[in-house]
């Protein structure tokens, strides 16, 4: 999808005072972290998987070529087709050819992050093809023709209210005319409706959330269990992956699921875990006829050679936006693209360019609590910071800021004038403040107070001056 | 020592250790807005058996220039810095953030090993102040009373650079008087970030005045946190919406120099006390 | 297609300072037991048999289970079960289970897949993950996958014996049945579907079955 990162800023504010939004994210704010805590306390080991998990995707990392190939002659070996694109544009268009060489109309989707990083649903669409997404909360989001604001619950800002209207209003012409309004007789209808995409698909496309080189497998974890009527269903099977994605064994990817379920979720293990190798076997009598994997690079070979090799290590779990203060404040939709949160704001400038999307790694305190709960530990705020630096070298920011750190530097280098100069602030700020103790307004510091807070004023002296004058009463 | 002051545990009287020489950062932000704050974290410091001593050159610790993408004006900033404190037994700041970045030097050399090690042997020395006192100083109590309900915020870098959770709590637990009321998502960033609270002051206005709902809620007549960034920030809200919480820092209270106006909050009358 | 292959495999390499792996570091990386060429790390499970821990992990997650003494009770309790829930006495069923005396409980049954018009399915699971209260189904003739997601109602036959405490010992005896390697999918269940994508609601059966159920036999 065309990037919308440039307009953060403006969307961020939309974000803060769309009434429906905050309810929706305020509901979703608590629930997410209390759950992964809960999980996380009751498993002891859960800090040794967790650099165990370091060092597997590290290892992996390191000999990426090497698995890719033996995942690839594994898939091959099982009867399914590897095809490798480089680019959004060559995952798109292997999709395409495959689905029109099938013969398909229909085609059900599984949720797939990279999917909607290369743009799959536009591409086949506009090829004439009839997609549905599957996961309800995809299913939700496609019937608002809005991007996913969470990459777990991708219709996280919508309230109840919301998706029973999409619902009134798209499943009409399915006879389901009337107006619902509690959240079971929702999922049922929405249920009812897909079963039927389902069984009549032509092709599905699930994503992957590990390929195993050992065996040529790949495993797809969902709760719903639509991820395995989409790719049991049809006779044709489409896996779309990042090269990432791989890991050596089924060991591998077992370590990694214990932290995925209670990182994202906090269950221990997600409902469906389905490991998937290959079409059909002779004497099977379900499962598709053809299994095809999209093995797709799309930057991914760019980030392994440079500073930002350990975001590959990501496992699309949202722990990070779960914990993210800025994330609850706006939601997914202000950072303007596919991935939000912290996680995203590393991701979205390396793909479509810090000229677009430079506020995204700005937008962040530093406050470290999402590499904190990032189960394979990427140093998410360090990533971010050297984003910033990226963007200073590149002099992509702000000018009155950059003329602002030059001057602060220099003032932070010559001590004395330093001295001198806080001490004539304080005193002249504490001054202007008289007896209130603080300001309402000033000028030149606008953003402050657009903040929606006073600012204390000073004590009237600084320190240095009241400990010189001690220092010089004591001799 | 002074009779009935605070109480140090055994590692602080003896050996050559005994008096160590400690250098106060004492950070821009305590410096220009908050001099009693370098003043308790003296007192404090003193009382746990150390000589303070406050280099003149010091300045800022350099995370405007190393959070906003200009690492080579932080480590010009830095030089300065370890150059002012490199030759004392331990460097000590009463901030877990700027604590945090000059612990954070070694990673501005990665291209000079001579400063690099430098940074490395003063980053190896630094703490922040109720950590140092707890954790090397071995201070179990304070002799200070302080009749109030307080609350305390966790500021995010002491807590996950430094650690830093428990240290004050302990040390609070040991004022007179004092009762600690918790805060709900005391862990949860307050929306200042250094100048994060000046590019997005929408969002950071958003998350500080969720931070002051949940102070209000727990119905402290007190904030107390350890960085000043912070609780500038609170205060801010909090004397917006017109609250009755005053904001101190934590050294503040510990010291028992707590009897100045909190921040943000109209000055008495000069002659007074 | 194989130029797609040769150029991403191509830019790996440059990202990573080197050329193609000679023949002994990659032999060296596939003797390899996994990433870290160790061990796998297993979680301790808590004090107990091997069903309890299984039992309370499938409580956890909403499924049900009830526990016999031989195959030949599953049946009576399929019928039990479907009685309980006021349904008729149908199911589909796997071939695998397909000797069974189903008539002989009053069940009408459908051998193999489904299309989604039965409201219980029956089929047996390979082994059962203690640890999480897992089930691992494995697709094929005897086993048909659409048997685990379309029915309302999954019941599942596992034996006590192919209990095992972690994922792992399933991988381990997945890999000693050689040759054949794996099948198209391996079903790893653990409780029935679920969704929380409308206001982070659970509830239960979104698009999978509603109740799952085990039939442990010893």
């Amino acid at each position: 999808m065309e990037p919308l990162s440039h307009a953060f800023k403006e969307r961020s504010v939309w974000a803060l005072q769309d009434e429906t939004l905050q309810v929706a994210l305020n509901r979703a704010k608590d629930g997410f972290a209390v759950k992964r805590a809960k999980a996380v306390g009751a498993l002891p080991e859960f800090e040794s998987l967790r650099d165990r998990a370091v060092d597997i995707k590290n290892h992996t990392l390191e000999n990426l070529d090497h698995y890719l190939e033996r995942y690839a002659d594994a898939v091959e070996r099982s009867g399914g087709k590897v095809h490798w694109a480089s680019s959004a544009e060559d995952a798109r268009r292997i999709v395409v050819e495959i689905c029109q060489a099938s013969g398909a109309r229909m085609i059900t989707k599984g949720k797939s992050m990279v999917g909607e990083e290369v743009g799959v649903n536009g591409a086949l669409e506009e090829a004439g093809f009839e997609v549905v997404e599957t996961d309800l909360g995809e299913y939700i989001i496609q019937l608002a023709h809005e991007p996913p604001s969470h990459i777990i619950v991708p219709a996280v800002h919508k309230t109840r209210g919301q998706i029973a209207d999409l619902f009134h209003q798209n499943h009409q012409k399915y006879g389901l005319t009337r107006k619902l309004a509690e959240v079971p007789e929702m999922v049922n209808e929405a249920r009812q409706v897909l079963r039927d995409k389902y069984l009549a698909a032509d092709v599905g496309i699930t994503g992957a959330n590990f390929l195993i080189a050992e065996s040529g497998t790949s495993v797809i974890v969902t709760n719903e269990g639509n991820g395995d009527l989409t790719c049991s269903l049809p006779k044709v099977h489409i896996v779309t992956a990042g090269i990432e994605k791989v890991v050596p064994t089924a060991e591998d990817a077992s370590t990694l699921l214990r932290l995925l379920g209670r990182s994202a979720t906090g269950q221990d293990m997600t409902t469906y875990t389905t490991f998937t190798t290959g079409p059909k076997r002779s004497g099977d009598t379900d499962g598709p006829e053809e299994y095809h994997v999209v093995l797709i690079d799309n930057g991914r070979t760019t980030m392994l050679g440079d500073q930002f090799r350990e975001m590959l290590r990501c496992i699309r779990c949202g722990a990070c936006m779960n914990h993210c203060p800025v994330y609850g404040a706006i939601g997914g939709h202000a950072y303007g693209w596919v991935y939000p949160g912290p996680m995203g704001s590393v991701l979205t400038p390396l793909a479509v360019g810090l000229k677009e999307a430079g506020n995204l790694p700005n937008a962040c305190t530093l406050n470290g609590h999402c590499a904190e709960v990032c189960p394979v530990r990427i140093p998410l705020p360090d990533l971010l910071r050297t984003l910033r630096h990226r963007e200073y070298q590149l002099r992509l920011g702000l000018k009155p800021m950059r003329w602002g750190l030059a001057a602060w530097v220099w003032f932070t280098t010559h001590p004395r004038i330093y001295r001198m100069g806080t001490r004539v602030q304080a005193r002249m700020l504490a001054l202007l403040a008289g007896r209130k103790g603080r300001f309402r307004r000033m000028p030149l510091a606008g953003s402050w107070f657009r903040g929606g807070r006073d600012l204390p004023a000073p004590q009237g002296e600084t320190f240095m001056a009241v400990w010189q004058r001690r220092q010089r009463g004591k001799g | 020592m002074n009779p009935g002051a605070d109480s140090v545990g055994a590692g602080a009287g003896s050996g050559a250790d005994a008096r160590p020489r400690v250098a106060l950062f004492v950070t821009c932000l305590a410096n220009i807005y908050r001099p009693n704050v370098g003043l308790a974290a003296v007192a404090l410091l003193e009382r746990a058996g150390c000589t303070v001593e406050v280099p003149l050159t010091q300045t800022c610790c350099g995370q405007p220039s190393y959070n906003n993408g200009d690492l080579d004006g932080a480590a010009k900033t830095a030089r300065q810095t370890i150059e002012a404190f490199e030759d004392f037994d331990y460097v000590v700041a009463p901030s877990g953030s700027c604590g945090g970045m000059l612990r954070d030097f070694p990673r501005l050399f990665a291209s000079e090993p001579g400063w690099q090690q430098r940074a490395r042997a003063m980053a190896e020395k630094t703490y922040e102040l109720i950590s140092f006192l707890t954790d090397i100083r071995g201070m179990t109590s304070v002799d200070a009373a302080y009749p109030h309900r307080v609350t305390y915020h966790d500021s995010c870098h002491g807590l996950r650079a430094l650690g830093i959770k428990e240290q004050p709590r302990r040390l609070l637990g040991t004022v007179r008087g004092l009762e600690l009321a918790e805060l709900a998502d005391s862990e949860i960033c307050c929306g200042f970030g250094g100048t994060f609270c000046v590019k997005y002051p929408e969002i950071s206005g958003r998350m500080v005045s969720d931070k002051a709902a949940a102070i209000n809620a727990t119905e402290a007549e007190v904030l107390l946190g350890g960085d000043l960034g912070c609780l500038l920030n609170i205060a801010g809200r909090l004397g917006r919406e017109g609250g009755r919480v005053r904001v101190y820092h934590v050294a503040e209270v510990l010291a028992g120099m707590a009897d100045v106006p909190g921040l943000g909050d109209p000055r008495q009358p000069k002659g007074g006390s | 297609m194989s130029g797609g292959r040769e150029q991403v495999l191509a830019a790996i390499r440059r990202s990573l300072g080197r050329g193609a792996l000679g023949a002994d570091a990659r032999a060296a990386l596939d003797a390899r037991r996994g990433a870290t060429d160790s061990e796998p790390l297993l979680p301790k499970l808590p004090k107990g048999t091997s069903a309890q821990v299984f039992r309370d992990g499938l409580e956890k997650v909403s499924g049900t289970m009830s526990e016999l003494t031989a195959l030949d009770e599953v049946p009576g309790a399929v019928a039990g079960y479907l009685a309980g829930h006021g349904l008729a006495l149908e199911a589909a069923v796997a071939p695998s289970l397909e000797t069974l005396d189903w008539a002989g409980a009053g069940i009408t049954p459908s051998v193999g897949p489904t299309r989604g018009g039965d409201f219980a399915g029956v089929s047996h699971a390979w082994r059962g993950v203690a640890e999480s209260g897992s089930l691992v189904l494995l697709s094929g003739p005897d086993n048909p996958t659409s048997l685990n997601f379309l029915p309302d109602h999954h019941l599942v036959v596992l034996r006590a014996q192919d209990l095992v405490p972690h994922l792992e010992q399933a991988w381990a005896a997945l890999r000693e049945q050689g040759e054949e390697g794996w099948p198209r999918t391996v079903n790893v269940i653990t409780g029935p579907s679920r969704t929380a994508d409308i206001e982070l609601t659970i509830q239960l059966g979104a698009h999978g079955p509603r109740s799952l159920h085990v039939l442990l036999v010893d």
